[in-house]
């Protein structure tokens, strides 16, 4: 078991060069000279120089992309052009407000599909399998942005239920009941797309499953209904947790729209501000942060998938 | 091939089977026939043919867009701002700045079909080539080709996106740009699957043996036989695309301000939702319902050529 995991993470090392490769890439296709963003108009020509000197900016590309990424490893991403600050420190400030949104809408989405999709699939002409057909479809085609402002219009500014915005309500003191009630609207519309796709990756799991074989012999022998379902409960694991691992790229993807309509503070926010103030730094050192956490949770997924099923260790242990 | 339609096609009823029960297998009917099954199959799906056929209007309507409304989609009216749906002579409303919000429907169709479809056209023919490419010749070309595309999946698909965008700049052609970049990878991996099972058919062996060069190979025999699983998963990139594209020009990284979006079009009613809390319904209707028959129509479409 240890070995595989040590197989998979050394597998992460080229991903993750290869992921500063493009980001640093991508640094070289923003238009204009860096220089300008940093300096004022009226800046001679000498302080021009200074400046490109100093930033390292006039030695040939790959001395610049070794430097940048000793940087990185340092856990120097550079400096906010706005806000005068480290970006990794902006970046885990705000960072604990998207891990709390994203588990927030990723557990209501995972359990709303797991419940849906094994009943669908136990009782297929059941209205909970039209309701996972609707789910299923809809929820890939939901435009969530759409959704968050209908759920707006309806909840905060028609009935005023709930808070439109942010995080707590402002001058007042920290509550549980306070933050779940501006959780509720960003969680529904972070998790929206990961229903639908759960529900049909659940649906066919169970589906799939129910009609093999051991499924038979456990009624011929008898068993009660809970424990073939606990059965084919752990059959189905591996492809529901490769898909939850995946669909936290969604999730994060999603926390940039989601985070910039309810204004909540989190990493989305700050590269959504960014964006919008071309503080590049700030965007860089984002999808630094975001696509090494990805990386790193279908890593730990891929693992936890050896931990299930047996198979994929002893594969492994074949092709080595 | 022709001996599985054949066969599936057999049970359907009589219209299907009529035709190739009197000639069996004539190889110059071929292409015709198939063509014909996937269309009534297709079509035999309700859902699917419904799709179809809304988009096919949707078309229509994009390009005639001047004909099916009196309004410029621009100029606006400040007298009357924000009529509700139904109000006299805007059946559909109007926006914050008075502008009729069909003649924005209508006219916006073309870009926010545009947005959808170009970056998942593209990305099939950079990306099947790749796939097509690596997964016939193997060997090192197949592991340079797909270690360099790996590294994007380690970028969520629309994070990448948006901060591409917000890199190289806004606009419509920067938008299909970076989409075309965030389809790519996956369109080749599978092209890559699928191109390899066909390297190894006694048919290709064949054509290598009698001297047919690998160029000529990928264009007569394995273009043909990778053409219906890249389809397949190019029609469910369809309804992502929609919601991709109508999504960065939310943020505000498609089309420049007056330009009439989908997208665009719910960034700046969002400003008025506490005056008119559901003003907002329209435009984002009409992503939701096009991203919707893009992906049943896909389904419709992988279903017809029993890809899965």
């Amino acid at each position: 078991m240890l070995r595989y995991a040590a197989y998979r993470v050394m597998l992460l090392v080229p991903i993750l060069l290869g992921v500063t490769l493009v980001v640093f890439g991508l640094n070289q296709m923003i238009p204009g000279d860096p220089v300008d963003f940093l300096l004022d108009a009226d800046a001679t020509p000498a302080d021009r120089e200074y400046l490109r000197a100093y930033l390292g900016l006039d030695r040939p590309l790959p001395m610049q992309y070794f430097t940048w990424l000793g940087n990185l490893l340092e856990g120097d991403f550079g400096r906010s052009f706005i806000k005068q600050r480290a970006v990794l420190d902006l970046i885990l400030e705000s960072f604990a407000n998207t891990l709390i949104l994203i588990l927030a809408g990723g557990t209501l989405a995972i359990v709303v599909a797991l419940v849906i999709g094994i009943l669908s699939a136990l009782y297929p002409r059941s209205p909970a399998a039209m309701l996972a057909n609707v789910l299923g479809i809809s929820g890939v085609s939901l435009p969530n942005f759409w959704v968050a402002l209908l759920l707006i219009g309806l909840f905060s500014v028609t009935l005023g239920w709930l808070p439109a915005s942010g995080m707590r309500t402002t001058g007042s003191d920290f509550s549980l009941g306070d933050l779940a009630a501006h959780i509720i609207l960003p969680a529904i519309t972070v998790g929206l797309t990961t229903v639908g796709t759960m529900t049909r990756i659940v649906r066919a799991a169970f589906a799939d499953l129910l009609k093999q074989d051991f499924v038979l012999a456990l009624k011929a022998k008898g068993s009660v209904r809970r424990s073939i379902l606990a059965h084919v409960f752990k059959n189905a694991l591996p492809p529901i947790l490769t898909v939850a691992g995946l669909e936290i790229g969604s999730l994060l993807g999603g926390s940039v729209i989601t985070e910039s309509i309810f204004s909540w503070p989190g990493v989305g926010k700050l590269m959504y501000d960014a964006i919008t103030q071309r503080d590049y730094p700030v965007i860089q050192g984002g999808i630094l942060f975001v696509s090494f956490l990805f990386v790193s949770v279908n890593v730990l997924v891929d693992v936890l998938h050896g931990c299930v099923d047996p198979r994929i260790r002893k594969s492994l242990r074949g092709a080595t | 091939m022709n001996v599985r339609l054949l066969k599936k096609a057999a049970p359907d009823g009589a219209a299907a089977a009529a035709p190739p029960g009197g000639k069996p297998a004539a190889p110059a009917l071929e292409a015709p026939r198939r063509e014909a099954t996937f269309l009534s199959r297709l079509f035999r799906n309700k859902l699917a043919a419904v799709s179809g056929i809304y988009l096919v209007l949707l078309c229509i309507g994009a390009i005639f867009a001047d004909q099916l409304t009196p309004y410029d989609p621009l100029q606006g009216n400040l007298r009357e701002r924000m009529q509700p749906i139904g109000a006299p002579g805007h059946f559909l409303g109007t926006d914050e700045q008075g502008r009729d919000i069909w003649a924005r429907i209508i006219f916006g169709a073309r870009m926010s079909l545009t947005a959808a479809l170009a970056p998942v056209a593209a990305g099939t023919l950079i990306g099947g080539a790749l796939g097509i490419v690596s997964g016939y010749f193997g060997g090192r070309v197949e592991t340079a080709i797909m270690r360099m595309l790996d590294v994007f999946y380690a970028f969520p698909a629309v994070l990448f996106a948006i901060a591409l965008a917000a890199i190289i700049g806004t606009g419509l052609f920067t938008m299909i740009l970076c989409m075309t970049l965030v389809f790519i990878p996956p369109i080749a991996r599978v092209a890559m699957t699928a191109a390899k099972k066909v390297a190894h058919m006694e048919y290709v062996e064949a054509a290598k043996t009698s001297g047919a060069g690998p160029l000529s190979i990928i264009f007569r025999h394995v273009l043909r036989n990778v053409f219906s699983p890249i389809l397949v998963y190019a029609s469910t990139l369809l309804g992502v695309s929609m919601l991709m594209a109508s999504g960065l020009s939310f943020l505000g990284l498609g089309v420049s301000p007056p330009a009439p979006e989908w997208g665009f079009m719910l960034n700046s009613l969002k400003d008025v939702i506490f005056l008119k809390p559901l003003i907002t319904f329209v435009p984002g209707f009409f992503i939701f319902i096009t991203s919707l028959a893009f992906n049943l129509l896909g389904d419709g479409i992988r279903d017809a050529l029993n890809e899965r």
